[in-house]
């Protein structure tokens, strides 16, 4: 498996792919089926009367002055069907209710690389997106003069009309398009002014929510063909390990059990599935008992991790040695020794599973010409791609559908299950839905890898003067065969605070294992905010001085630096700093909270946005953990749906919190312990804080939102767990731990 | 065997084996899709439906046992997402992903059928089965609210 999301969009607006009229069938987008133009026609009425213009691959103009605006990226949640359509729609000037929303065809020539991770979909769209929106406007600006016989500059737009300002004529986008299609839009046309934005930085509703509270939503899951069977598979329990003999005698007498047969064992490049048995059935149901029948033996893997202790051996030895160095300033050992105080701790993670709430599953149709594919997935370039070498197909025959998605979180980003369905598909020439269930998601998730960071810090004088991190963990690009730097998903060289240490050292060191790892919400963040950011707070109490002082002290006169891992090209020391008062005047800081009481602070930056939080928790005497509230303050630039990116950093808050307090996947005799969410216990409603989301700096240039809530959680949670009980977590999950105090 | 089901309002008539759960059968068989399938073992509500107005998890139901009720899926609960407890969902625009969100909103149904006026322990309570992955537990608990305000039931 190769790391696959590397590539930058190149294309250009004068480049799009346009069109003309669109004869007859056009596929209905989403909208809202209460919504209205200001005529009082409904948008399903009109939509029904709409005939319409290609303008390019963006944008759609019906003749009643419906738009249709294309969402580039699949869905995860994230809120990019509804945010990167707004920022066309606020260049063109359209009318938003009368906006309806499709999703793309998978087709990098048309979208560039369609994937959504590392929380990048805005940001490298949003020049773009304006740009493409400008265009079309100055377009139809330049159809309405031309009609009206009368100079460009002497008219302007407003919600989807073209107005003459002189004389008010007005013409609608829907009466001009044709008209403006056959000019060449400009490579460089007059953007906005921010303080004119009029659909982006104002809050609105999701596009699907009409659709999803009412059921009609359609789920990967959700996909029905005629004449469609249902699959699952019967995968080897561990990486390393193959089939060895199997009986399906049994499994072939349940009701509706098609045919039992083997994967092909993976051999290629492109071979990212896992081989084992194929059931395939009449329908779910039939699928699941069938499975559950078959007798099956499986081979030893070599070298194997036997239990999560053998796990943590292995990390505890590697520790032993010196690591890789990853970055080296000034000269650590000397400091260190010559430092007043030395403290010294360590942060042990566990692996942590994705969960998607919808399992993974693809449904594809092998045709003559033609494989079609639906699937809820992150990277749909990359399932065409492989589509293409599985089956043989030219690129161009492959159509990937990217459906409506119950979580992505990362783990969408690997494509085993698609191409699990295509190989199934080939074999039995029908086509077929194949599935996972609940515990196959378990079971076959690609963990955050597990680890655990080593910290040392010298103080003199008050000033932490030395820093070393050990890092040691299942690297995710080991697993992935791509060895060359084996650290950069798992720890980042310049993170604040280690970078802002005069005397720093930083290692890392790869622990061998076979048990699957990808990236996971804030990869490598994830797990590094929980070590930096509670031993920052250990530091703090060393010297009796407030966290938040000890941070801002070690942030002085503020300053830019170089960043050079993702989320760069820099950190801004100002920023972190604006955002941490901000954390501390919003919430309300208190002093000698009485027994039981407390509250954490922490900081992180992830991939270009800067969080800071603050958490009040309580913990009974008898050790019961409750966190009352988050307050998070954050700067991630210009808000595109401040609603979107208000739940955007909740959500992630209260992803943080479930990592924080009870996820944890072990291994016992070779393989993966938890099944289901009884063994995996998930955030409910009643553990659900308080939150509290603020945004500051909003002038500031796009980021991203997905991932940013998270990373902060883990150390403010500890962190006021230790303020409230004296006792100080240095691993995860929390509730493993005694709280008790008397 | 075949049985009968009434679900929303209408007759079906389907071959079920005997512990064939009735989320299946209305999703693979009747081919209502709203009613979602995520743990299969009554662990976090993704497939809640409303047999008699009351809340249940259809992945451990089996089909045959509710023969004869009135079985109510999203599909059902109104045409065009206006009952009071979608409308409410709506004006706090709960959603994320919207995997898990037909099950919280039947779920909430079942709960305010029950209990009109719930408090905010009632509405942890009764809504701790249904699992958010993304996390919209504030605003789904907003929304049961506002949904009683305005009068959830129907
Ligand atoms: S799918 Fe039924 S409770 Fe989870
Ligand atoms: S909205 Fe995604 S699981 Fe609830």
């Amino acid at each position: 498996m190769k790391k696959r999301y590397t590539r930058r969009d190149f294309i250009k607006v004068s480049t799009l792919v346009t069109g003309g009229l669109i004869a007859g069938f056009h596929l209905p987008g989403c909208f809202d089926e209460t919504k209205r133009s200001a005529a009082g026609n409904t948008v399903k009425n009109l939509l029904n009367e709409a005939v319409w213009t290609d303008v390019n691959v963006y944008v759609k103009i019906a003749q009643n002055n419906l738009i249709t605006v294309i969402a580039p990226y699949p869905e995860i949640g994230q809120g990019v069907r509804t945010s990167l359509p707004m920022i066309i729609a606020d260049e063109l000037d359209a009318d938003w209710n009368l906006v309806v929303v499709e999703q793309a065809v998978t087709d990098k020539e048309k979208y560039g690389s369609q994937f959504v991770g590392g929380s990048t979909a805005l940001k490298r769209s949003y020049e773009l997106l304006r740009k493409t929106g400008a265009a079309i406007r100055e377009m139809l600006i330049k159809a309405a003069a031309e009609t009206w016989k009368v100079p460009v500059n002497e008219c302007k737009t407003e919600n989807s009309f073209v107005i003459h300002k002189k004389s008010n004529k007005k013409l609608t986008y829907g009466e001009l398009t044709e008209k403006a299609v056959k000019y060449k839009p400009s490579e460089e046309p007059k953007l906005k002014n921010p303080a004119d934005f009029s659909v982006t930085g104002k809050a609105k509703k999701k596009v699907d929510l009409n659709d999803i509270v009412t059921g009609k939503l359609k789920f990967g899951l959700d996909t029905q063909i005629e004449n469609m069977v249902c699959a699952l598979v019967l995968r080897p329990p561990i990486f390393g390990t193959k089939l060895k003999t199997y009986n399906a005698d049994k499994a072939l007498a349940v009701d509706g059990v098609i045919d039992v047969f083997k994967m092909p064992e993976p051999t290629n490049d492109f071979d990212v599935h896992r081989g084992g048995l194929v059931v395939v059935a009449e329908n779910s149901f039939s699928a699941i008992k069938g499975r559950n029948e078959i007798y099956v033996e499986w081979t030893e893997p070599e070298n194997n991790i036997k239990s999560s202790a053998h796990l943590t051996e292995k990390f505890n030895s590697n520790l032993k040695k010196t690591g890789t160095v990853i970055k080296s300033v000034g000269n650590f050992k000397n400091a260190y020794k010559n430092s007043d105080i030395q403290i010294e701790a360590t942060y042990e993670l566990p692996f942590v599973a994705h969960t998607n709430n919808e399992p993974q599953n693809t449904t594809v149709v092998i045709k003559e010409n033609s494989c079609e594919i639906w699937t809820p997935t992150q990277v749909p370039n990359y399932v065409r791609k492989l589509a293409s070498q599985i089956t043989g197909y030219d690129i161009n025959q492959i159509n990937v559908h990217v459906t409506a998605i119950g979580g992505g979180f990362g783990r969408r980003l690997e494509a085993d299950y698609a191409a699990e369905a295509i190989y199934i598909a080939k074999q039995i020439k029908k086509p077929v839905k194949l599935f996972w269930t609940r515990e196959d998601d378990f079971e076959f998730d690609f963990f955050r890898p597990a680890g655990i960071h080593k910290l040392k810090a010298g103080i003199k004088n008050g000033k932490i003067i030395a820093w070393d991190t050990h890092h040691t963990s299942t690297s995710i690009l080991t697993f992935n065969n791509t060895n060359e730097k084996p650290w950069a998903y798992e720890i980042y060289p310049d993170n604040y605070p280690p970078i802002l240490v005069p005397n720093l050292n930083m290692a890392y060191s790869d622990t061998d294992s076979n048990i699957a790892v990808a990236s996971l919400r804030a990869p490598g963040h994830n797990s590094t905010s929980f070590a930096d950011g509670s031993f920052t707070d250990e530091i703090a109490h060393k010297l009796g001085v407030d966290p938040i002082r000890l941070h801002l002290d070690l942030i002085g006169e503020p300053k830019k630096i170089p960043y050079h891992s993702h989320g760069g090209p820099e950190l801004d020391t100002q920023r972190i700093k604006d955002v941490i008062l901000a954390v501390k005047e919003k919430s309300d800081r208190k002093k000698d909270l009485p027994k039981g009481y407390g509250q954490g602070f922490a900081f992180h930056f992830t991939f270009g946005g800067y969080v800071a939080v603050l958490t009040d928790v309580y913990v009974s005497e008898k050790g019961k953990l409750s966190v009352k509230k988050i307050t998070a303050v954050a700067d991630i630039g210009r808000l595109i749906n401040p609603a979107g990116a208000e739940e955007q950093i909740s959500g992630g808050i209260i992803d943080g919190l479930n990592i924080t307090l009870n996820a944890e996947i072990t291994v016992k005799d070779g393989k993966i312990e938890q099944q289901n969410v009884d063994t995996y216990p998930m955030l409910r409603i009643s553990d659900a804080p308080e939150i509290d989301v603020h945004f500051i700096n909003t002038d500031a240039p796009v980021e991203g939102v997905g991932e940013m809530g998270l990373p902060p959680v883990a150390a403010s949670v500890c962190n006021a767990v230790f303020d409230a009980t004296g006792k100080r977590i240095r691993s995860l999950p929390v509730r493993k731990h005694d709280l008790s105090y008397s | 065997m075949q049985i009968n089901l009434k679900i929303n309002k209408k007759t079906y008539s389907v071959e079920v084996s005997e512990d064939e759960p009735l989320l299946w059968v209305i999703r693979d068989k009747i081919k209502l899709t709203g009613t979602k399938y995520s743990c299969g073992k009554g662990l976090c509500g993704a497939c809640t439906v409303l047999i008699d107005n009351i809340a249940l998890r259809s992945c451990i139901t089996p089909a045959i046992s509710v023969q004869n009720k009135e079985i109510t899926t999203i599909e059902g609960l109104s045409e065009n997402g206006t009952h009071p407890v979608q409308e409410a969902w709506k004006e706090i625009d709960v959603p994320q992903c919207g995997y898990c969100q037909s099950g919280q909103i039947m779920n909430a149904v079942g709960l305010l059928n029950k209990n009109a006026h719930p408090s905010e322990t009632e509405i942890d309570k009764a809504m701790q089965g249904n699992i958010c992955r993304c996390g919209t537990y504030p605003k789904i608990k907003a929304a049961v609210m506002l949904a009683s305000e305005k009068g959830g039931v129907k």
